[in-house]
């Protein structure tokens, strides 16, 4: 469940305020896969923002009982001379993981990240693509609730692309994602429910369907 | 992963910052810890041999480069709190995209890697002033320890206000930039109040560092007695700098996070 209570959320773009939630007070179920609908600028990723606990209301509150993860492909703040293991190691550390927990985790990464011997090598000598893979393989290795998913379902070149959709797909199974995207192709595909953000409002729809029709009227 | 408390959580963070900072400071290409000695006893040799004959024992009853030690590494442990504090934000970035991670983590985590290095940079100059014959001994170690202790919040404090305004403003760093660099000519690094002439002495009196190592020395010297620090200037810089700096990182820190 997540629960808004009368947000607002603007941007001041020369000096005018430009709304992205106006007073908004909703209650989103959760439990199903989410995707957020609207236009460029609307706000959608601001709002996913809000949820992962990166960016915050102007006034209101949100609350929820969910437990979200970061959003995924935004850069984890990798620290360039360390090595992918000990990158993703600090993440473990405050994530605040046993030592057990912190191997197996490392593990995982390391087998899905197939980066072989650069996991063990300073992030600088990465390709992009390499921090992509790294990237994801991170974010498929913590268990969350939900996973806060902007734009970017897959990295990596077609194998590794089949690979993260697949174990999306999987992960799907007992836990949900909340997905921006702007392929309604891919919303359809990946999404049961939907959230409609338009002019400072934001609304749920039960069917993603239904909030594809609304959002096509506009 | 259960549920954390907050406090947890902070405990968490920080430690792993401190870890990781440890690393990428003193990493093996680095010399992090070979700067950290060379940096300050490189200064204390060109002063010692600059004014070394010309300033003697008498004049502070200590020996002279044992005067400059420890006015060199509390003003280190101040300007690279400060320095390092300043841009952490800037720095770490990236790590605000995981909640877990507050902007003054960084900072706490990179205050108690200084700390750490500028301990043990003091004890390894103490040891070389012992071999060296010069009188060494620290005379009121819990004096020292709490001196010190005061040094740390004060620098802390002051490094939070520059990267909280510093963040929204550029130019605000480099002013402190250059104001951090007369201070170490006017912090008493290498004289005492007694000897700057009575017209100068409130002026300079004002920095409250100069209090800070005049204070330093009095309590790690028996021998030295200075009627100009006053321990309640420094004790309310400290309080004050600790107060605001807080308050206004609260009043700023989802600001940090969102932007």
């Amino acid at each position: 469940m997540i629960n808004l209570k009368n947000v607002t959320k603007y941007y001041k773009v020369n000096d005018e305020k430009k709304y992205i939630l106006k007073n908004v007070t909703l209650t989103i179920p959760t439990g199903t896969n989410l995707g957020i609908i609207g236009r460029n600028g609307a706000g959608k990723s601001t709002f996913l923002r809000m949820l992962g606990g990166i960016d915050f209301p102007n006034s209101g509150r949100i609350e929820s009982d969910v437990r979200f993860s970061w959003p995924m492909g935004l850069s984890g703040g990798f620290q360039g001379s360390l090595t992918g293991r000990e990158n993703a190691k600090f993440v473990c550390r405050f994530y605040g993981l046993s030592k057990r927990d912190i191997s197996n985790t490392l593990n995982y990464i390391d087998d899905f990240s197939e980066l072989g011997k650069y996991f063990d090598m300073p992030i600088k000598t990465y390709s992009s693509g390499m921090r992509g893979r790294l990237n994801f393989a991170m974010s498929m290795a913590f268990e969350f609730d939900c996973y806060l998913i902007d734009e970017l379902l897959a990295v990596g070149d077609k194998n590794f692309k089949e690979k993260c959709a697949k174990t999306l797909n999987e992960r799907k199974k007992n836990k949900t994602i909340l997905l921006v995207n702007h392929s309604m192709g891919t919303l359809k595909k990946m999404c049961d429910s939907g959230v409609l953000l338009e002019n400072g409002t934001l609304s749920y729809f039960e069917n993603i369907n239904d909030a594809i029709v609304e959002y096509e009227k506009i | 992963m259960n549920k954390r408390s907050s406090w947890e959580i902070q405990k968490a963070v920080v430690t792993s910052l401190f870890l990781r900072e440890l690393k990428t400071r003193f990493g093996k290409q680095k010399f992090g810890y070979f700067w950290a000695i060379v940096e300050p006893a490189a200064i204390i040799v060109v002063f010692w041999v600059m004014f070394g004959f010309s300033m003697r024992k008498s004049t502070t009853g200590i020996d002279f480069p044992m005067f400059l030690m420890t006015g060199m590494v509390p003003f280190q442990l101040f300007s690279k709190i400060v320095n390092r504090s300043m841009v952490s934000f800037q720095a770490n970035r990236g790590l605000f995209n995981y909640r877990q991670v507050k902007p003054i983590d960084t900072i706490i985590a990179r205050v108690l890697v200084e700390c750490l290095v500028y301990f043990i940079v003091f004890n390894i100059f103490i040891l070389i002033g012992f071999l060296l014959g010069f009188n060494a001994r620290v005379d009121n170690i819990l004096g020292l320890l709490f001196i010190m202790i005061e040094l740390i919040f004060f620098s802390s404090g002051f490094g939070l206000i520059c990267a909280a305004i510093g963040h929204f403003s550029e130019t605000f760093i480099k002013v402190i930039g250059l104001i951090m660099r007369p201070l170490f000519f006017c912090s008493g690094i290498y004289f005492t109040v007694e000897i700057v002439p009575e017209q100068f002495r409130s002026l300079l009196l004002i920095n409250p560092l100069l209090h800070f190592l005049e204070k330093i020395r009095s309590v790690y010297f028996e021998s030295f007695y200075s009627p100009y620090a006053s321990d309640t200037y420094i004790l309310l810089w400290t309080v004050s700098l600790t107060i605001i700096s807080l308050w206004l990182y609260t009043k700023l820190q989802n600001k940090i996070i969102a932007s």
